[in-house]
């Protein structure tokens, strides 16, 4: 396995036009296979730093590597290729397109990634999702289920089965657990690990509840190391408390208010 | 905006109506072409040398006549004879011409005509006096000619045929195959 | 690129309860203007096929588009008839190669009779001129002989030698029945494809006989002529209702129907088949503008349907837009799949409409074909409806752009963090 890091920041800043910074980070990087346990309540600029990430946006200045590959470089598409190949992502909740299968939805990444196809080899692109799914403790019968009959704890480890599908050098995990059960929290946490290790990937994941941090090698609050995020929001505020204002809750919200 | 251009393209598609003629228009003369192997020919070409069906009336002084005089009458009579009886010009027997000119359709084919015939001015079923025998063109064309309302002004290339015969109400005539029936389009200036 | 088609379809298969009410309004509108064109220009057809190698058509003064639709296509009424001396008179005339007299007036279960001579079976062409062919038995010679058209024998279901009596006026009421002269099948014409296959066609001195006893369109009361004495009497016509005249020289048509014109003994007219058709063409031309423009219109209101409800329906998919995002698509992807959504349902709603137009003609074309003489096709479609369709598919697709690039803007906006 590469020893370079598979995400690597570098004094990237990243501000709203018309508006002061809402990232500026000077150094940040995660190892391959790394997990960590990242705090972002809303107003931190976790949004933006996933968007980031994610190859949705570009920092205006710094550099943002992702793979080794340096995102202000890469055109649109390409960071969209990118997205395709190495990251697999898992939202809070309704993470499945609601027309599709359980199944289908898994094999999502596949249809837009070459490589992670190819990677399902010698199994097969059903083969592979069928034993994620397996793993990921959800039974045969569920498979061919429309995703709006799972309930949503199905729900999100259908999404982890596609985050991991392929086997991508990254997951990003955007509160996934913020909307289950407590009881159900950590079993879903156990399962993400277990697929995340024998994946070879590593885990970003982001959280509001402290309390999942234990499980983690590493901690770290997004506010610490965004010096945008300090000056504005107590890095120990708990996510129910409204963002200051001029900060963007959502990306939508963001783009909204420039226009 | 879309809906706009839908109903400005469906009308644009349907056929375009074509130029106004009044009738008794004649085409305008234009100088001679040569075209594909066809000599451009104008209507006087299809009279014999000579014909002047108006002789009858030159000979006479009109000012020196009375109303209703009998030479009057019967010079005019002459003439409508003469009309009727109009020889055909057999030098253009085989000629590969090019003549515009109006049609009266004959065969319909849906909207295309295949067989008409070819006459030096507008509205020659109508109201205007026929044009005599030597200035009607009898047209068989190889490919159907496209028509909005059959009386369009055209170009016809072909090999003209005289035709002979024996009664003196304009059996003798010409008749055209033509290769290619082209709508006529009014030169600039 | 392929697997965004199969994405398309099942998003849009996913919202059928909505986008079916979307479909259908398509596959009318489609019908709607599919079926004027096919209308229109069979009708088209229908007309110039009828006649064929005829020069002039000769009958009273009066409305010469009229005149063609009375005796060419048996439609109408006549106004005046023309004298049976001026049919002589014309038939004598040297430019003159032949002339079939027509006589209407009579009915047969609301099918035309048409009194006729034996130049009909000799000189008459339809289409492209083709004659007439008898499918079955020969001419009418006797008095009492009928030859039917194709479309009559069928749909009444006679055979040769069946009896018929003919009703006067073009009703299909029995009060006047020739019942006392019935007519015999002798012949039966192969179908033609024109008004011939309607028309039951009998002999001139036939038409004079059934009317002896008749006095201005009634039974003379108290009189009776059986029909076994009616060649005592001189059943020469009195009068037709025109004739078709084939000339030796077409050129010749100006003098001919100059000559008509000025005739001396009655006021006559000859009218151009090909310029009466023109006539046609254009008193048709206004109303068939008008229908394709409304047809369109309708067409537009369909697809702007369509182009509301998938916007419409975008806000919900900020989620889904995404999860896109977020396994690899790009906006372009996203534009993609919200114009296929919409080319998808357009071309559904298109199919649709084409069956429903089949299904249309199917069953309208016989009811057409038997009280018209109008020949509607339901099979193949023709270039002009080609045309007209891709037009419609076309717009479709520019209309889904709108939708489209919406979906594009805002996965653009939304990116990986969508509003929860």
């Amino acid at each position: 396995m590469s020893t370079a890091p598979v995400i690597a920041l570098d004094a990237v800043v990243y501000a709203w036009p018309g508006h002061a910074p809402c990232l500026d980070i000077p150094g940040f990087a995660m190892q391959p296979g790394e997990r960590v346990f990242l705090h972002g309540p809303s107003g931190s600029g976790k949004s933006t730093l996933l968007n980031l990430v994610g190859g949705v946006l570009t920092p205006r200045s710094g550099q943002a590597r992702v793979m080794g590959e340096d995102l202000g470089r890469l055109g649109s598409s390409a960071r969209d290729r990118l997205r395709a190949d190495h990251i697999g992502f898992i939202f809070q909740q309704f993470n499945l397109i609601p027309y599709l299968s359980a199944i289908d939805n898994v094999l999502l990444p596949c249809r837009f990634s070459a490589l992670r196809r190819e990677r399902t080899r010698p199994d097969g692109l059903h083969a592979a999702a069928e034993r994620l799914l397996q793993h990921l403790d959800l039974e045969p019968a569920l498979w061919r289920k429309a995703a709006t009959e799972l309930s949503v704890g199905q729900q999100q480890r259908v999404a982890a089965a596609r985050a991991l599908i392929g086997r991508p050098g990254i997951v990003v995990a955007d509160e996934p657990t913020s909307a289950l059960d407590e009881g159900r929290q950590l079993a879903f946490l156990d399962l993400l690990r277990k697929e995340c290790d024998s994946a070879g990937a590593a885990l970003l994941f982001v959280s509001h509840d402290r309390r999942l941090a234990s499980h983690f090698e590493r901690e770290i609050a997004l506010a610490g190391i965004n010096r945008a995020a300090a000056t504005i929001v107590d890095p120990h505020a708990h996510v129910r408390s409204l963002p200051p204002k001029g900060v963007p809750v959502s990306l939508e919200a963001a783009r909204r208010e420039t226009g | 905006m879309h809906r706009i251009i839908v109903l400005i393209a469906l009308l644009a598609t349907a056929e375009v109506p074509a130029a106004d003629y009044k009738v008794g228009d004649k085409l305008p003369a234009r100088p001679a072409a040569a075209h594909a192997g066809f000599r451009e020919v104008s209507w006087d070409d299809l009279l014999p040398k000579g014909w002047d069906p108006m002789q009858p009336l030159k000979d006479l002084r009109l000012d020196k006549l009375k109303d209703s005089d009998p030479r009057a009458i019967e010079a005019l009579e002459k003439l409508r004879q003469m009309w009727n009886a109009a020889p055909i010009n057999t030098e253009m027997n085989g000629a590969r011409i090019r003549i515009a000119g109006f049609m009266v359709p004959l065969e319909w084919k849906k909207t295309e005509i295949r067989e008409f015939l070819l006459v030096p001015y507008f509205g020659a079923c109508i109201h205007v006096p026929p044009p005599p025998a030597n200035q009607i063109i009898h047209v068989l064309a190889d490919q159907p000619f496209k028509s909005r309302d059959g009386m369009d002004a055209v170009w016809v290339n072909g090999t003209l045929e005289t035709v002979n015969s024996r009664t003196d109400m304009g059996d003798s005539g010409y008749r055209l195959k033509a290769r290619l029936v082209e709508e006529y389009k009014a030169p600039k200036g | 690129m392929k697997y965004l088609i199969a994405l398309a379809a099942r998003s849009a298969w996913n919202r059928r309860a909505t986008l079916s009410l979307v479909v259908v309004s398509i596959a009318l509108s489609v019908t709607l203007l599919l079926g004027v064109e096919r209308l229109r220009n069979d009708v088209r057809e229908s007309f110039a096929q009828s006649v064929s190698g005829t020069d002039l058509v000769v009958g009273a003064r009066g409305s010469p588009l009229q005149l063609m639709l009375y005796t060419v296509f048996h439609m109408g009424e006549a106004t005046n008839n023309m004298d049976w001396s001026s049919v002589r008179k014309l038939t004598a005339h040297p430019a003159v190669d032949w002339v079939i007299p027509l006589s209407l007036g009579d009915s047969h279960h609301g099918y035309p009779v048409l009194a006729t001579d034996q130049a009909y079976f000799d000189h008459f062409r339809y289409g492209d001129r083709q004659t007439l062919r008898l499918a079955q038995g020969r001419r009418f010679s006797a008095i009492f002989d009928a030859v039917l058209g194709a479309e009559v024998a069928e749909h009444l279901g006679y055979r040769l030698g069946e009896r018929i009596t003919l009703a006067h006026g073009s009703g299909e009421l029995k009060l006047n029945e020739h019942a006392d002269k019935p007519f015999t099948v002798v012949g039966i014409l192969a179908r033609t494809g024109t008004p011939v296959d309607r028309t039951v066609h009998i002999g001139l001195a036939a038409m004079e006989a059934i009317h002896l006893d008749w006095q201005g369109g009634a039974p003379i009361p108290g009189m009776s002529i059986p029909e076994q004495y009616v060649s005592r009497f001189d059943l020469t016509p009195k009068n037709v209702t025109g004739v078709l005249l084939g000339l030796k020289s077409r050129a010749a048509v100006f003098a001919m129907q100059r000559y008509v014109g000025n005739f001396r003994d009655e006021p006559l007219m000859a009218v151009l088949p090909g310029v009466a058709l023109a006539q046609l063409w254009q008193l048709l031309s206004v109303g068939e503008q008008a229908l394709l423009a409304v047809s369109a219109l309708v067409v537009a209101v369909g697809l702007a349907g369509l182009v509301a409800v998938v916007l419409a329906g975008l806000s919900e998919r900020r989620r889904e837009l995404a999860i896109l995002r977020s396994v690899g698509a790009g906006p372009r992807h996203v534009l993609a799949l919200l114009t296929l959504e919409g080319l998808a349902l357009t071309l559904t709603g298109s199919a649709l409409g084409l069956i429903l137009l089949t299904g249309l003609t199917l069953g309208l074309a016989p009811w057409l074909e038997s009280r018209y003489g109008l020949y509607i096709h339901a099979g193949n479609l023709s270039a002009e409806e080609i045309k007209l369709l891709a037009w419609v598919i076309g717009v479709g697709c520019l209309a889904s752009l709108l939708p489209g690039l919406r979906a594009y803007r805002l996965s653009l906006a939304v990116g990986l963090t969508p509003r929860v």
